[in-house]
């Protein structure tokens, strides 16, 4: 508790700050499963055949 | 590895040049994909197949991977890093997967079935608006820090206020 207060007055920062990492914000969300989706629908088509190497000839 | 300030704003002029480059090649690219999908003009849409090829060959794939090349050095030459920030990260997955699709897909430029089916505009309207994404990250450069970021944050602080607390002292 004494060095939790220390590292306080030494950093300016809260207790809170210094006990768990901020909260991912909501755009690295939105932004996280927007990708996924993509290489997902990517990964499906290359799959399913539309693939860079259906066209190759 | 810490960049200087000559060679840090010479790496981060290259970089928005051959970003923004690839962006407006991209948009280049949907237009002459556009022209030879809808045109029924056979010498047009040979022009357009063959500005295409052209363009990806040695346009769109220089500008993509010195975007790359660029950014990379940027982020670990600097104080942003490439793993503290989430618009880097953010920034670094965009950049690397339009990079793999578009070494993928430029191989398939000239074949016949690529050329005349819907992919290549399709294509680059997606690459499009993940570039906008990632130009928009750049601008504004959202708040938030990964957890690497944050501890590395954390220490540095620590460390400043250790000296200060020792320059104190002495």
């Amino acid at each position: 508790m004494i060095q939790t207060i220390c590292i306080d007055k030494l950093t300016g920062m809260n207790s809170h700050d210094l006990d768990s990492a901020p909260r991912m914000p909501l755009w690295v969300k939105v932004f996280g499963i927007a990708f996924l989706v993509l290489v997902l629908v990517f990964v499906i088509m290359a799959l399913s055949g539309h693939g860079p190497g259906n066209h190759m000839s | 590895m810490t960049l200087g300030p000559g060679l840090r704003k010479a790496v981060l002029t290259t970089h928005v040049t051959t970003s923004v480059g690839w962006l407006g090649a991209v948009a280049a690219f949907l237009a002459l994909s556009i022209a030879g999908l809808t045109s029924h003009d056979v010498q047009l849409v040979r022009a357009a197949e063959l500005g295409m090829v052209w363009m990806g060959w040695s346009v769109l794939v220089p500008l993509s991977l010195a975007s790359l090349l660029t950014g990379l050095l940027q982020s670990l030459g600097t104080e942003w890093g490439l793993f503290r920030h989430y618009w880097i990260l953010a920034k670094l997955l965009i950049n690397v997967f339009a990079d793999i699709v578009l070494l993928l897909f430029v191989q398939s430029l000239g074949s016949a079935s690529y050329m005349r089916s819907d992919a290549p505009p399709v294509h680059a309207v997606v690459a499009l608006l993940l570039l906008l994404v990632a130009t928009t990250l750049s601008v504004c450069k959202p708040r938030g820090l990964t957890p690497y970021g944050w501890r590395r944050q954390l220490q540095r602080r620590l460390e400043a206020s250790r000296r200060r607390d020792k320059g104190a002292i002495a």
